[in-house]
């Protein structure tokens, strides 16, 4: 009876999730280009490839996945400028000098690797204007941006939203489904509200504020009007970006800006921005 | 499908299934974007699941219902006997019980505990910028082993 009790007492506590070996189909790493040309600022890109997940790249060394000695140029039509690798030892980041971005223009990205050359385009349009932006308190000191906009008649409108607050964050960090269009929306005044977007957090650290603003926050709003491929490229991220992890989810592969999606694939976008100011209060 | 009545108490059966495994959509690499890592999914339904099979067996008994009758009629002549009533036009009163049967089921699906995927998901811990990322496969099946025991009556 004993004996018949440990294994029935096995067989309840045998987990019906274990880990498993793929033999997934033969991968080729494709490269990666994230750029960007914002009014009054060169050109940022960066390179890399993209990673096998049970191929025989060293995630230990993840430098590898980095791409080095490409040749990538932008030019508005008439002057061109020739990205420089920020640190050549590493590649990765790539910054142009002469070309600064100008609102009304456009610009074609040319990326050169391994003698393959992807390229694609991408204008700075005039940005967008919101009416009112304010602090939205959710619970405790804390809660969203909330703003009311007045979205301009003529439909293909598209916008994307980042914020930073002073003093806490590097960069203009966009939430997640930081982009929309103006399908259902063309012509009409509307509210609407952004969490705060997430920034790379390699140690893991738990933030009591994550998603918020805080009281006394003093966070900077920057909205810009972006193209249609340039929408398409960021609505699909977030899309693939939903399916991460979730196996019930639909999964769903980004669209590239770059024609040769089968090798490369990402997007060079311009952004032309308003800036508002908000003191969380 | 196998069934075998051994006799009028005794029956046993095996059930075995058989599927190729179903097809799926998988992440076959992913790529660093905005700092954060993002799936790049093969072609659609490009990985197949293992296949999917499992045995199922089960042993009915079903007591013999005339037997017992006759034993209640004997026990019933038996008290008659005693009392010293006529035992000659003894008749066992069935009421409801007239059609009762039942019987007892004892099967276990999945015999040998086999781990059928019902999905399979890919993780990944640990930072890529710093080295320490780790990737791996999961499969989540929905049942193992699962014996249970049955009480059949119809009246």
């Amino acid at each position: 009876m004993k004996r018949f009790i440990y294994i029935l007492s096995l067989l309840f506590m045998s987990s019906c999730r274990k880990d498993v070996q793929l033999k997934l189909p033969d991968y080729t790493e494709k490269i990666v280009i994230e750029g960007s040309i914002e009014t009054g600022s060169a050109a940022v890109v960066l390179l890399s490839y993209s990673v096998p997940y049970f191929g025989d790249f060293d995630f230990s060394a993840p430098q590898t996945a980095f791409i080095h000695g490409a040749l990538v140029t932008v030019t508005d039509g008439t002057r061109i400028d020739t990205l420089k690798e920020a640190d050549p030892s590493v590649g990765y980041l790539y910054l142009g000098e002469k070309l600064l971005g100008e609102e009304n223009k456009i610009y074609t990205i040319n990326v050169t690797v391994n003698g393959k050359t992807f390229n694609t385009s991408t204008a700075i349009l005039h940005p967008p204007t919101l009416d009112t932006a304010y602090f939205q308190q959710d619970h405790d000191s804390l809660g969203f941006i909330n703003q009311h906009f007045s979205e301009p008649a003529g439909s293909g409108d598209c916008y994307r939203w980042f914020a930073k607050r002073l003093g806490r964050d590097r960069i203009y960090v966009a939430p997640f489904n930081s982009v929309f269009d103006d399908k259902f929306i063309d012509g009409k005044s509307f509210e609407f509200a952004y969490d705060r977007g997430r920034l790379p957090n390699p140690n893991g650290a738990p933030d009591p504020e994550r998603g918020y603003y805080k009281l006394g926050d003093t966070v900077v709003v920057k909205f810009c009007r972006i193209g249609r491929n340039e929408y398409d490229f960021w609505n699909t991220y977030y899309q693939n970006k939903s399916s991460n992890g979730n196996p019930f989810s639909a999964p769903s592969n980004i669209k590239s800006m770059f024609s040769d999606y089968k090798n490369a694939f990402g997007a060079f976008v311009g952004y032309a921005a308003r800036f508002d100011t908000i003191i969380m209060r | 499908m196998v069934t075998y009545d051994a006799n009028k108490r005794w029956n046993f059966g095996v059930v075995w299934v058989y599927g190729s495994g179903n097809r799926g959509t998988l992440p076959n690499g992913f790529f660093l974007y905005e700092g954060s890592l993002s799936n790049d999914y093969g072609l659609r339904n490009s990985y197949q699941f293992i296949p999917y099979h499992r045995m199922d067996v089960n042993i009915t008994y079903t007591p013999d219902r005339t037997k017992k009758l006759e034993r209640r009629r004997l026990a019933l002549i038996e008290r008659q006997k005693e009392r010293g009533l006529d035992t000659n036009n003894i008749v066992v009163t069935k009421k409801w019980k007239k059609n009762y049967q039942n019987s007892f089921t004892l099967s276990v699906f999945n015999v040998y505990n086999r781990y059928n995927p019902y999905f399979i998901y890919v993780t990944r811990e640990g930072d890529f910028a710093s080295g320490t990322l780790k990737v791996g496969a999961k499969q989540v099946s929905l049942f193992p082993i699962l014996p249970s025991l049955t009480w059949n009556f119809k009246f």
